[in-house]
């Protein structure tokens, strides 16, 4: 076994791994695609064609299958009989429609069981000729003479054809020049051009005028590829054949293109190519409804920014006047953070004094303090903790609170939720509800609130210590410090002169009691001059610094916590439709490799369907190509 | 029956049944093309009140020589014969001599874009979908009353080539049927055959294409079938032989089929034309009022329509409400409007010192605790109201999505644009547009006060003094409003009042007056009598009213208002008297042909005994 392992074996086998992967990802995507329309519709198609996606067998020696049709008086059997040489369908133009039933012509050996078709509705002729060693004719009956509702009396060649057709590797379509425009048999093509290929024939070609060009059109309109249109009567063919004479040239070309280039040398390259044709129809049918279900995802996805925005900007409004209103609380934190950052020095003993009797005021102040902007102002987030701890012991109740300080109300939730709501129903998206109480709901407003709380108080201590370090740091402690010392150290340099110098030598009095006053004095003053001018140089711009910090909180991602259960349910739509994209790559790459017909003048659907999304939504009819092994 | 009795109904019926399918049409149920519509208004509305003519139509599919057999007819190259198929695009009409003179063509071709014949190939040129050419007979020879018509295919893929051809086919009287071999048991032709049959048209059947004499046999076995598979019964039927260079030349060769048959020409000028014309406007007028397919038809259909929406407005009105708990009010909004009416009326020393207690007062006030400035005041109220109507709102979409979702189809299809995600967006800032434009004390609210106080100063002199005295406290009344789609059954059960005059959307308002006082019993307030109680309580459920009004107007024209109107117009329409007219009169024509058609019966039944 081993040593006739040859190239082509392994190149076979190499494909046929590439099929089944692609069958494998494509089922796998179905499978687990997430609940949303267009994804259900998909798994159904998928499903529906299961039977004819996965061939394993897709190498195997079966016969081509060629099928014939067209209008009643086309000339299909006429053409199927000179084909074969000798009458086996009756054809003619005694009464119409004449083919009733699917004639098959094939070689003794082959069963065609496969077609699953009733004897009533099957006539089978065995036949021990060259032609039909690689390929089986099926002459099929009209698909327009028959009354969708009448049924001509209980007779439904229609359904006949509609089993037939399925199984039909290769599609002969004959027309004439009155038929080739035919509504019926061009939306009966359309309907079974998904995954086969298609030989077009013009007959009557020794009593119609050509009429090829116009038909082309046509059936380019109907979203197919047009290589060849043979021109050819069968009747002649025939009779020609009858008397022994050789057939016309074009004649024998069709004949010769099915028998030895199709039926023996592309057998597989057709299956082949009808296979990818299938994925590839099956792929732009899944694609269609899932793009447009994403355009009115895209618009959800739109809807929940605006909505976010807009909630984030009445947030922002809110802080930016609670920090307009509140401007000692913070700048009380400055101060504190400062006599933190400077320990021992005698401004920093000043201003420790000072820190202690403005904490007494703050921690009445935190008393006082209504909201959590204000208590983060003015305390930090140890006070807020509680107060947090407090909302999520009562959920409903912190909402309020939450709300009422961000500067959202229950209605402007109710807007955003209603709104939401309204395009999640276009976009046939439903999340399913966290456990945070759903989209815009006020738990997770509350939830939002503690952690925009808890990033706010961290940017400000941020702010403040980026401050006090870049401002106030060694250097300028020791500049304010020395700067401050100056006169006291005068003083003391006075009073040492006075003492030692004025005093004990020169006699002099002392300096009063009423001196030692006014130097305190003095000297406080001078504190609180290079202290205030200190604070200066600290709070200068700090308002604009804790507005930028607002401004940064309310486009922070944060806030996409809002609205998290739509958002998620919109990224897991798009994520899967993108996996799609990755089946389709696998697909062209399949192509690539197996290579398209088109040099054998086959004809087929293009594989971008201009015929619209409806007419490629329709199912082609299900078959079971496995079930013919 | 009476002809111009009869001619003067179907002409009402028509008009009736048009001005009908315009209503049914802007209320979003637009009529289906069917063809009683074709028989109304192509045949039955031109031909029955003018002077008698005859149209003769050459019909069938796509590439059988239809263009060949009516340049034959007409004796001249007036349609362009094309050798690919589906060419001609516009049927073309060859008038007898004078027909101009004594007829309005653009009432004898209703729905048609009439273009004069220039050449032969107007008719396969693109233009006007519903363009028709027309021309009247160099010749002379054709016989007057006599109209010749070559239509489109039916089959092949223009489907607007079917339209016109079965349009104008409606309106002939004869119509002269192309077969082939290939095509003659077509389900596409033979449908078509079928239905020119059921409506009593004559038919002059043409196989053409055949080889002769070989064929002769086989076409009598094809007329057979065509016979059987339409109901078609023709009156003469010809073969013609596949002759190319013949039909070039217009020159083809019938070969009669039946006893009797000459040539085409011969045999339409020999046609008794009263008798075909009464029988096809009698059998247009049988098919029009078909009871299946034909006017009876739509008009039931238009019916369940308007059912489906009449249930839909019950439900809506059953379902759709919310209950808005109105905030209270801001305190000063009644006493001001009570200061401002009173101004005018008091002297310069009772102003003094009523300025100056009012200034101590305001002053006092500011410092007790718990007491709000008036600017703050309104924003609570505005923003509380606001509240509540984005709730209302919110609840009112829940309330039309389970409707949506329970509903009939119709109704589904009218209330899906009306719960999309953009439609919501714009009705909450329709929603905020309104209420920021609308001022708290309106002009009318003002007007309602002063009217108020008038009359009862006028009752109570004496009382006006203690309302003075009395304001410096204030009542606070808390009512709730209930906003609702209310049917009529329930207009009776409370204080209603329409908004903005619609139909729907309308409000529920219980604050009764004087009950409006439910928390006035702090202050001086309280020890007002009885009469000054009831009149605070009544200026108060005035402002509430105003502001009632005001919201269930922004409700109805921001979520529902004319969006239901649809639902509204379709619901009335099976009661509107065009409806009814058509009714009865498609009623008394279908009697009438009955009894004709019995008495036919009767008279056939008679001859055959």
């Amino acid at each position: 076994m081993a040593e006739r392992f040859t190239k082509a074996d392994w190149e076979r086998e190499h494909l046929l791994a590439g099929f089944d992967r692609l069958h494998d990802r494509l089922l796998a995507w179905a499978r687990s695609a997430p609940a949303w329309p267009p994804f259900d519709e998909a798994r159904g198609l998928v499903g529906r064609l299961d039977a004819r996606l996965r061939v394993p067998e897709i190498d195997l020696d079966r016969a081509l299958v060629v099928g014939f049709l067209g209008g009643s008086g086309t000339g299909k059997s006429t053409l199927f009989n000179a084909l074969l040489g000798r009458k086996v369908s009756r054809a003619g133009k005694e009464f119409r429609p004449m083919t009733r039933r699917a004639v098959v012509a094939c070689h003794p050996d082959v069963d065609p069981a496969f077609l699953g078709l009733g004897d009533g509705e099957l006539e089978i002729h065995r036949l021990n000729i060259p032609l039909l060693e690689q390929m089986i004719l099926i002459d099929c009956p009209d698909p327009d003479t028959q009354d969708p509702e009448d049924g001509q009396g209980g007779e439904r060649h229609l359904d006949i054809l509609r089993a037939v057709l399925p199984h039909c590797d290769v599609m002969v379509h004959t027309v004439t020049s009155q038929k080739y425009k035919s509504h019926v048999v061009g939306q009966e093509l359309r309907r079974n051009a998904p995954g086969r290929q298609i030989l077009f024939v013009q007959t009557h070609a020794d009593v119609d005028h050509d009429n090829r060009p116009d038909l082309r059109r046509y059936l380019d309109a109907l979203g197919l590829r047009v290589p060849e249109i043979f021109r050819l009567d069968g009747a002649d063919a025939l009779a020609k054949q009858d008397r022994g004479e050789p057939v016309d040239a074009e004649f024998a070309k069709f004949r010769d293109l099915l028998e030895h280039e199709l039926a023996s040398r592309a057998r597989h390259r057709i299956r082949r190519a009808n296979l990818l044709g299938l994925y590839g129809w099956l792929l732009g049918a899944i694609r269609g409804p899932i793009d447009s279900g994403l355009e009115s995802v895209a618009k959800l996805e739109e809807a929940t920014a605006r909505e976010r925005a807009r909630l984030a900007a009445r947030i922002a409004a809110k802080m930016s006047e609670r920090i307009d209103s509140n401007r000692r609380l913070w700048r009380s934190r400055v101060l504190r953070q400062l006599n933190q950052t400077w320990g021992a020095g005698p401004l920093a003993a000043l201003i420790g004094t000072w820190s202690a009797a403005g904490s007494l005021i703050r921690s009445m102040i935190l008393l006082r303090a209504r909201t959590p902007t204000q208590a983060i102002l003015a305390g930090g987030w140890t006070a807020v903790s509680l107060v947090g701890e407090k909302w999520r012991e009562s959920r409903a109740a912190a909402a309020l609170t939450a709300e009422a300080d961000l500067g959202l109300t229950e209605g402007d939730l109710a807007h955003a939720r209603t709104v939401l709501q309204g395009y999640l129903n276009e976009a046939r998206v439903h999340p399913a509800a966290g456990d945070d109480g759903g989209d815009f709901s006020a738990e997770q407003l509350a939830t939002v609130a503690v952690e925009v709380y808890r990033r706010l108080d961290a940017e400000i201590n941020e702010v403040v210590e980026r401050r006090v370090a870049r401002r106030a740091g060694r250097a300028t402690h020791w500049a304010f410090e020395i700067a401050f010392a100056l006169l006291p150290a005068w003083l003391v340099l006075h009073m040492a002169k006075n003492f030692f110098y004025d005093h004990m030598i020169q006699g002099r009095p002392l300096l009063g009691l009423d001196f030692a006053l006014q130097a305190a004095f003095w000297c406080i003053l001078w504190g609180a001059a290079v202290g205030g001018l200190l604070l200066h140089r600290l709070n200068r711009g700090l308002h604009q610094d804790l507005k930028a910090v607002v401004e940064r909180l309310a486009h922070a991602p944060l806030l996409d916590a809002l609205c998290r259960d739509a958002s998620e349910a919109c990224a897991a739509v798009r994520a899967h439709a993108e996996a799609l994209a990755s089946v389709e790559r696998d697909l062209a790459d399949l192509e690539r490799r197996v290579g398209g017909v088109l040099d054998l003048g086959l004809g087929a659907l293009r594989s971008e369907a201009p015929a619209g999304r409806a007419a490629s939504m329709e199912v082609p009819p299900h078959a079971g190509l496995a079930s013919s092994s | 029956m009476d002809y111009s009795t009869w001619s003067r109904r179907v002409v009402d019926l028509a008009a009736a049944l048009a001005r009908l399918e315009a209503e049914a049409e802007a209320a979003g149920h637009p009529a289906p093309a069917a063809g009683w519509r074709a028989n109304l208004y192509q045949k039955l509305v031109p031909q029955a009140s003018d002077a008698p003519y005859l149209i003769v139509a050459v019909a069938g599919g796509a590439n059988m020589g239809k263009s060949t057999v009516f340049n034959h007819l007409v004796g001249f190259p007036a349609s362009r014969v094309h050798h690919n198929a589906a060419e001609t695009k516009h049927p073309v009409a060859l008038l007898p001599r004078g027909f101009t003179d004594r007829h309005d063509l653009a009432k004898v071709f209703p729905g048609f874009a009439l273009q004069p014949w220039t050449s032969e190939d107007d008719a396969v040129a693109e233009g006007h979908p519903d363009g028709l050419v027309w021309r009247e007979d160099p010749s002379g020879a054709q016989p007057p009353n006599l109209v010749l018509l070559d239509t489109p295919d039916v089959d092949a893929a223009l489907p607007n080539n079917w339209k016109l051809a079965e349009s104008i086919t409606h309106a002939a009287d004869v119509v002269i049927a192309l077969l082939t071999q290939q095509k003659y048991n077509d389900e596409k032709i033979r449908r078509f055959f079928r239905i020119a049959a059921e409506s009593d048209k004559g038919v002059l059947a043409v196989v053409n294409m055949i080889d002769w004499p070989e064929d002769r046999d086989h076409c009598r076995g094809w007329l057979e079938t065509f016979r059987k598979g339409t109901g078609v019964e023709p009156l003469h039927a010809y073969a013609v032989p596949r002759d190319r260079a013949a039909a070039r030349e217009g020159r083809l060769n019938f070969h009669p089929l039946t006893p009797g048959a000459t040539d085409p020409r011969a045999d339409l000028a020999d046609l008794h034309f009263g008798d075909i014309k009464v029988r096809s406007l009698r059998g247009a007028l049988r098919q029009a009022l078909d009871p299946d397919e034909g006017i009876p038809a739509y008009l039931r259909d238009l019916e369940s329509r308007a059912d489906d929406n009449r249930r839909a407005r019950a439900v809506i009105h059953q379902k759709v409400q919310v209950k808005i708990d109105l905030p209270r009010p801001p305190a000063h909004i009644v006493g001001d409007e009570i200061w401002r009416w009173l101004e005018p009326r008091r002297t310069w020393f009772d102003r003094k010192v009523h300025g100056a207690y009012g200034a101590l007062g305001r002053a006092v006030s500011k410092w007790l605790p718990g007491s709000v400035e008036p600017a703050e005041d309104e924003a609570r109220f505005l923003a509380e109201e606001k509240t509540q109507l984005s709730r209302a709102l919110e609840t009112i979409y829940n309330d039309l999505e389970a409707v949506h979702r329970v509903g009939a189809p119709s109704l589904r299809q009218e209330l899906q644009p009306l719960i999309a995600g953009d439609q919501r967006r714009r009705a909450f800032e329709e929603l905020q547009r309104r209420l920021d434009a609308a001022p708290l004390a309106t002009e009318s609210y003002r007007r309602v006060i002063a009217k108020r106080l008038e009359s009862f100063e006028a009752e109570h002199p004496k009382m006006m003094r203690a309302i003075e005295w009395g304001l410096v406290a204030t009542a606070i009344a808390r009512p709730a409003l209930t906003i609702g789609m209310f049917g009529a059954a329930d207009i009776a059960s409370g204080p209603l009042f329409q908004a903005g005059g619609h139909a729907i959307g309308q409000v529920f308002f219980d604050v009764a007056a004087g009950s409006a006082l439910t928390a006035g019993g702090e202050g001086a307030f309280a020890r007002l009598s009885g009469p000054a109680r009831a009149l605070i309580g009544d200026l108060f459920a005035a402002f509430y009213r105003e502001r009632a009004e005001l919201l269930a107007q922004v409700v109805d024209d921001c979520v529902v208002g004319r969006h239901l109107d649809r639902i509204e117009r379709l619901a009335d329409l099976g009661e509107s008297p065009d409806f009814q007219s058509a009714y009865r009169l498609a009623a008394e024509l279908s009697r009438e042909l009955a009894a004709l058609d019995e008495e036919a019966d009767v008279a056939a039944a008679a001859r055959g005994g």
